[in-house]
């Protein structure tokens, strides 16, 4: 049963996953481009003339880059688009008419909620490579090839890790690591918080859903930005260690918050939520 | 609450019906789609159901629906009361009462899409879960397809989950019907959406059908069609209990009727019941809840 559940939600979310992969991939390209040629002019005009003051080059320069800042941006927004969608699709689905349909399948809650979190959970996960495969290029780009451009932004999204690491390979890993750690995070959180919503409000349960989500993400944030900044300002042996473990316990609880959250998701479900 | 006959004797849970009490209803019309056995004459069965645990297989003996003080509340409203029943298998029973009596809340906790406050419900002896699910065929008052679905996906759908599901009797169903299934749901009437979730509600050979406001939305000519040959001839050995209104077009059909008000039952009879009173079940609740 739990295969095919994912293969339905596999069916009806491949179409939006197709569309905004594809805006990816072209915002990417464009960027890369955009930052290429940005490069191209900068040596040229500096070749030229010895000074970016050319108007005309800066000019380009400028519109490039901004070409290339809007495309990173929508390189982003397509990750986060798919991740509103897959979201809405479960509350949709459970909570709202459709859920007349879900809720009354043989089936059990902890095998509803599980096939959605698979599946949204993986598509995710590979649009998050794809989107730092594409940040990859531009960095590329702009830095006129230089490799280490690969790990330094694949550690940037090791959150405390990066300041532990040098920005080598382990640091490149580990950031690729709390990607994925975080795109379970983030799905788990939501439906969670979803799953509460419906449960708790008589009225705007997506608002409360929001409210619960952003709530319990800006306390998580908070407690672990103190902790982050309290030992680079103490009397520490080693920086590196010990904030590579603040990290660690960060990557650990977003892990224990993504776990709770969907068994929480499906006790309630199974337990509590009413359909209207 | 009364239920009726108030002296009935209530043995421990025999395979079969009791000899009636009433005198039993005519015998029904040959159905169109030769059903398999008659349908049982008593709606008035032991109360108590076998006992079984969480992931037993559904119990032959057990009534097909036993309810124990069933009571749900919304905050300080209460809007189904210590709600006690059973219901043996083969009966067709109207849930009738007037709006708010709660009998959407019954239907709803039976499937298992709300919980109940207090109290019990059993499904052939299994509490509400998967396997429960897998003996109920629940048909809701709301359409529940996404619009993005065509009629024929819905229909592969229905086969791909429940293991009961008959995509040819769905197929000739909608022909008769005049659905096409090729049709976008999003194309559809509100018409149109009942009757293909009654195809597909019906087209299940389930244990138990709830069928929450089935005809409130099609045309005469499909009422008719519906009523006397899906809901009366289909299913001779399963249970069926239906809300609606619509207490005139149904009362053909039924076998017993429950009638509902403020959450409470008031009374649980066989339809001889009323016509024994010399007037019709219509009659009869137009009386019960005259304004």
């Amino acid at each position: 049963m739990l295969g095919k559940l994912m293969t339905y939600e596999l069916r009806a979310l491949w179409k939006p996953a197709a569309i905004m992969l594809a805006i990816m991939v072209v915002a990417g390209i464009a960027g890369t481009a955009c930052l290429g040629a940005t490069r191209a002019i900068s040596e040229v005009s500096w070749g030229a003339y010895g000074s970016l003051a050319a108007p005309t080059a800066g000019n380009a320069t400028v519109v490039l880059f901004m070409g290339a800042l809007f495309c990173g941006f929508l390189v982003w927004a397509a990750v986060a688009a798919f991740y509103v969608f897959s979201t809405m699709r479960f509350y949709r689905t459970l909570f709202t008419d459709e859920g007349y349909l879900t809720l009354t399948l043989p089936v059990s809650t902890g095998k509803l909620v599980m096939a959605k979190f698979w599946v949204s959970y993986l598509v995710l996960a590979a649009f998050a490579l794809v989107a730092l495969l594409m940040y990859t290029l531009m960095a590329l780009a702009i830095s006129g090839g230089d490799v280490d451009a690969v790990t330094g932004v694949a550690s940037m999204m090791g959150g405390w890790f990066a300041f532990a690491a040098d920005g080598d390979g382990l640091s490149a890993l580990l950031g690729y690591g709390n990607m994925l750690v975080t795109c379970a995070y983030a799905l788990g959180l939501a439906y969670g918080s979803l799953t509460l919503g419906a449960w708790w409000a008589r009225r705007h349960k997506v608002a409360a859903a929001v409210g619960v989500y952003l709530g319990v993400g800006w306390v998580l944030s908070l407690v672990f930005s103190i902790a982050g900044v309290l030992v680079m300002s103490g009397d520490v042996a080693s920086w590196d260690f010990t904030l590579g473990a603040v990290a660690v316990v960060q990557l650990l609880m977003n892990l224990a918050v993504a776990v709770g959250s969907l068994a929480l998701s499906a006790h309630l479900v199974r337990t509590k939520v009413d359909l209207n | 609450m009364s239920e009726f006959p108030p002296s009935q004797p209530a043995p421990a849970a025999p395979p079969t019906p009791p000899a009636p009490a009433f005198a039993p209803e005519a015998p029904q019309p040959a159905p169109a789609f030769a059903p398999e056995a008659p349908r049982p004459t008593s709606a008035f069965v032991p109360e108590a159901p076998q006992a079984a645990p969480a992931f037993a297989a559904p119990s032959p003996s057990a009534p097909v629906l036993w309810c124990q003080n069933l009571t749900k509340t919304y905050g300080s409203a209460v809007a189904l009361d210590r709600f006690t029943i059973s219901v043996p298998a083969g009966r067709i029973v109207g849930l009738l009462g007037p709006n708010g009596s709660g009998k959407t809340t019954l239907l709803k906790m039976i499937a298992g899409v709300s919980h109940p406050t207090a109290g019990e419900v059993r499904v052939a002896g299994l509490p509400v879960g998967p396997q429960s699910k897998a003996l109920v065929s629940y048909l809701p008052e709301r359409p529940y397809f996404s619009r993005s679905m065509r009629v024929r996906e819905m229909l592969a759908y229905f086969a791909d989950f429940y293991a009961d599901f008959d995509s040819a009797l769905a197929h000739e169903m909608l022909g008769r019907l005049g659905v096409d299934p090729a049709a976008a749901c999003s194309t559809l009437s509100k018409g149109t959406v009942e009757k293909v979730q009654l195809t597909l509600v019906m087209a299940r050979h389930a244990a138990l059908y709830l069928l929450d406001e089935p005809i409130g939305g099609v045309d005469p000519a499909a009422r008719d069609y519906i009523l006397s040959t899906i809901i009366r001839a289909y299913r001779p050995q399963s249970t069926i209990i239906l809300s609606t209104h619509l207490v005139r077009d149904v009362e053909s059909v039924l076998d017993d009727f429950i009638l509902l008000r403020y959450g409470q039952m008031l009374l649980h009879a066989p339809v001889a019941y009323v016509r024994e009173k010399g007037t019709t079940l219509d009659a009869f609740f137009r009386e019960e809840f005259r304004c």
